[in-house]
């Protein structure tokens, strides 16, 4: 049965829509991220639920109560900003100590949540005495101890360093599994909204673009801007010329035939977009088809990977990933072939608004 | 369920007491004269502008007057933006010892006494062993400025009064401002004096310019220090005093009203306009431009020693000497009289000989001492009700804009309009004396201590941990209590104390509310116009000791 329900919610501030009738579900323990890209109402919604903003329509439920006119007080749902907004001038224990005072819950349960937290320690220090890794805990405690279930995080590790976010984040997901939270995490790394959700919810200038597993809304994106977000695409727009048997043939712009595996009807104008680790190079045409001669026009060293952009024909450019072997596969201005797989293809209808206005982050 | 309407009726009924108690206690008596003026017109009206005696002698004086004040505070303000701009400069940029101190120097002139300073002045530039004189020249109160014809000493203690604010605006533009700008200007080959031209003057022209207009309207409303250096000359706000006295009670209104509407014209239009937006600038012709930056290239680097220097020298004479001069002159009183040798004249004999100008004295501080506090008490309450209006309301955003009026209405005018309101003449709920006096000063003070509040809730970043506290099971009020006051509570502090330094010496408006309880501030005036002038030294000193008192708490708390 789901813990939390959004149905419906829309909220607009003046001319500004920031929210368009948005509606999912969430378990009991499930770790959400919400992912989008900035003003994509991500903010707005944490705080809809949390109570601190009034949504124009829709209702939530918590528990299957409805708590839409509900204080947020009267929620059990925390909301932690960036950085977690622990109060600077309280001690750790009274931080922790807050939620538990206010509410007149059982004072045991503060001592019990920073032994959990493994900080009994630092109890008596200032926040800004901690290290990153300890106020995090410090704020998960606090939650915990408040007797919230549901932990609203708005962008905790935006502000850090990228090894601190990854360390952060598995420590953050770890901890709030083992307290049995029930956790909407919002950030515009999708990266990490990746590596730690068990759903991950995509939003768009306030509307509901995918909601799913990691894996699933990587490999199975509904439409080209969730697949532009979650990771960087080759585009090729063209028109179905046949369709059979789960095969398409495309007359696609700039390159000619492609076959691609999927029936599509026949005529319609679609967009093709390949992940680069799904692309193939090779230095000569050994495919019977999909095999397309270009020149490399970019290498990008990143350790474990290659990433190289070839021109494959005026104004068509494909990003391409090659583990590293050893050495460097391929040079700047070297005349390769890009085998684009036919299984491998993602196929999107041609968006009514245009391609760079469907792939924009604003 | 009773918790959700508590919070609910808590956070409603904050606000709402907010909005009355302003109104009561801030905005009715800031435009009461407005009001007092519509409704007695035809009796204004006879009285300024149809006497059947006098005809519109009123109004031809009131022309005179408003046109020195006018005069007299426009010139002001160039002189301020000229000296005050290099000083912030050298308080921000420079690092040296004594920084502290220099910049308590700075802010002096807006904590002091104004009485007590404007006889400090007269002292340093008047006495026969003055800094004139050393140059052979004689000042007197009918020193004149040609030209401008503005009485020299006027001049000096209202540049001495105002140049603080555009320090004040100037050098927190400055501090913000990253270094980075200049950094980079200068790492682009940029001579000093270009880089301040074309990057920094544009970044701080806005606080430049609200700087100036605060000091103008400061300078339009000066009463207690004018009252004693003025001689003959009047300007508008002594002349509401004079005409309270003389009860003519019309055309003092008339002119106050007149003070506060330009001192709205002045403000509200700079405020709103001043915020949003940011215009490019445009390039001044190209040949003008770079025989510009040719110029600043060939100016010696060692322009900035001559500019440091220029301020400090600004700053000893027209803050500094007059206090060293005051402490002079009490050494040279305490005995005898120095001219005569009569032991009359001295402060010793004036104090504690027949004429027992002790007791006056310790009775007018032991009054000070009592309405400073009562009016600050009494404020920092409004203060924290409006801080939560301003802050979570969209109606905020205007009331801190009329509450920069209070800080500039004259204080002759906001004097006459207390007692218009609540004396005898009006509701006739207060007689002149310590209450009034109290409620004058939190007329002015709870803009001061809502503004440093309003600066420190800014700068905390409150809305993330209120949002956060109440998400943890606070209420409104909780989270007022627990998050919001202890948190700024530093601004809260600050803006009493400076409010009760404000109101320890505060002149123009508690003179006309006083009754018989007087001041300390006023008394100065007082001892001035009898010629008690040792008694004036000694009282001023008091009152600046205890002024360098306050801002040296002030510091240590606010750090």
């Amino acid at each position: 049965m789901a813990y939390l329900e959004v149905e419906g919610v829309s909220k607009s501030y003046g001319p500004i829509k920031a929210l368009r009738d948005v509606s999912f579900s969430v378990n009991r323990g499930e770790y959400l991220c919400i992912l989008g890209p900035t003003g994509a109402g991500k903010t707005t919604l944490l705080k809809v639920i949390a109570g601190l903003i009034k949504p124009d329509k829709g209702r939530i439920l918590i528990d299957e109560e409805d708590v839409t006119f509900l204080p947020p007080e009267l929620r059990a749902a925390a909301y932690m900003p960036q950085g977690y907004a622990l109060f600077p001038h309280m001690r750790v224990w009274e931080n922790i100590a807050y939620g538990t005072l206010i509410r007149g819950l059982p004072l045991e349960r503060v001592w019990a949540s920073i032994k959990m937290v493994g900080l009994a320690h630092k109890a008596y220090s200032y926040p800004h005495e901690l290290s990153g890794g300890q106020q995090q805990r410090v704020a998960l405690a606090r939650v915990v101890s408040s007797g919230s279930k549901i932990l609203l995080l708005d962008e905790p590790l935006s502000a850090l360093d990228l090894l601190l976010n990854i360390e952060l984040r598995y420590e953050l997901h770890r901890y709030a599994k083992s307290m049995g939270l029930t956790v909407l995490h919002v950030t515009h790394n999708s990266e990490e909204a990746l590596s730690i959700a068990d759903r991950v919810l995509i939003l768009r200038k306030g509307k509901v673009q995918q909601i799913g597993r990691p894996d699933e809304v990587y490999a199975k994106p509904r439409n080209l801007f969730v697949a532009r977000f979650l990771g960087e695409i080759t585009v090729v727009e063209g028109v179905v010329r046949a369709s059979i048997d789960n095969r398409s043939v495309v007359e696609a712009k700039g390159l000619g035939r492609l076959v691609v595996n999927g029936s599509v009807n026949k005529g319609s104008h679609v967009v093709i977009a390949y992940r680069p680790e799904d692309l193939v190079l090779l230095s000569s045409p050994s495919e019977p088809y999909n095999v397309f001669r270009g020149k490399v026009i970019d290498v990008e060293f990143e350790g474990l990977r290659v990433r190289i952009h070839v021109m494959l024909s005026k104004g068509l450019e494909s990003v391409i990933d090659q583990w590293f072997v050893h050495e460097i596969p391929f040079k700047k201005g070297e005349t390769v072939y890009v085998y684009l797989p036919p299984e491998k293809a993602l196929i999107f209808e041609y968006p009514r608004e245009g391609i760079s206005q469907a792939l924009a982050l604003e | 369920m009773l918790r959700l309407r508590n919070s609910r009726v808590q956070e409603k009924l904050i606000a709402w007491s907010g909005l009355v108690v302003l109104l009561i206690f801030v905005f009715f008596p800031s435009f009461y004269l407005f009001s007092f003026v519509i409704r007695l017109w035809p009796s204004v009206y006879i009285e300024v502008f149809a006497h059947p005696i006098l005809g519109d002698v009123y109004w031809k004086e009131m022309l005179r007057y408003l046109s020195l004040s006018l005069r007299l505070s426009l010139v002001t303000v160039v002189i301020d933006l000229l000296l005050g701009v290099p000083l912030a400069y050298l308080l921000v940029k420079r690092r040296f010892e004594f920084e502290g101190f220099l910049e308590d120097l700075t802010m002096l002139p807006l904590v002091i006494p104004t009485s007590g300073f404007g006889f400090a002045t007269m002292l340093a530039w008047t006495a026969s062993y003055s800094l004139p004189t050393l140059f052979g020249i004689r000042i007197g109160l009918d020193t004149v400025v040609p030209v401008i014809k503005i009485p020299l000493l006027m001049l000096i203690v209202h540049v001495a009064l105002t140049f603080p604010y555009v320090v004040k605006t100037v050098s927190g533009a400055l501090r913000d401002l990253k270094a980075s700008y200049e950094v980079i200007s200068s790492s682009l080959g940029a001579h000093p004096l270009t880089t301040f031209r074309k990057v920094t003057l544009p970044l701080i022209l806005p606080s430049m310019f609200s700087g100036a207009v605060l000091a103008l309207a400061r300078s339009l409303g000066e009463t207690g220090a004018t009252m004693i250096v003025a001689g003959v000359s009047t300007t508008a706000p002594i002349a509401i005093v004079r005409w309270e006295f003389e009860n003519k009670v019309a055309p003092a209104a008339f002119l106050g009203a007149l003070l506060v509407a330009l001192s709205l014209i002045i403000i509200v239009p700079t405020e709103y306009l001043l915020t949003p937006g940011k215009k490019g600038r445009r390039l001044l012709p190209k040949g003008l431009e770079a025989r510009l930056i040719r110029l600043e290239r060939s100016t010696p680097r060692s322009f900035a020693l001559l500019r440091d220097t220029a301020s400090l020298a600004f700053l000893m004479v027209i803050v500094v000497l007059p206090m060293l001069m005051l402490i002079y002159n009490s050494a040279l009183y305490w005995a005898s009289d120095p001219y005569t040798g009569r032991r009359e004249g001295s402060i010793l004999y004036q104090l504690f000989g027949p004429p027992r100008y002790w007791d006056v004295i310790m009775r007018a501080l032991t009054t000070s001492l009592i309405t400073a506090t009562l009016s600050t008490l009494l404020s920092v309450y409004i203060s924290i009700l409006a801080l939560f209006l301003i802050m979570r309301y969209n109606i905020g955003r205007f009331i801190r804009v009329l509450l920069k009026i209070p800080l500039v209405i004259p204080t002759s005018a906001l004097g006459l309009s207390m007692i218009l309101l609540w004396g005898p003449k009006g509701l006739h709920i207060l007689n002149p004396g310590l209450w009034l006096i109290v409620l004058t000063h939190v007329v002015f003070s709870v803009p001061v201590i809502v503004e440093t509040s309003v600066a420190s809730y800014m700068e905390a970043n409150l809305p993330i941990y209120e949002d956060t506290a109440r998400s943890l099971g606070a209420t409104f009020y909780d989270v007022m209590e627990t998050i919001t006051l202890p948190m700024i509570k530093r601004g809260i502090v600050a803006g009493s104390l400076l409010a009760f330094t404000h109101s320890l010496g505060e002149t123009g408006a508690t003179f006309i509310v006083m009754g018989d309880h007087t001041t300390i501030a006023p008394l100065i005036v007082n001892m001035v116009e009898s010629l008690a002038i040792p008694s004036a030294i000694f009282s001023s000193l008091i009152l600046i000791v205890l002024s360098f008192i306050m801002l040296a708490i002030m510091r240590k708390i606010v750090g």
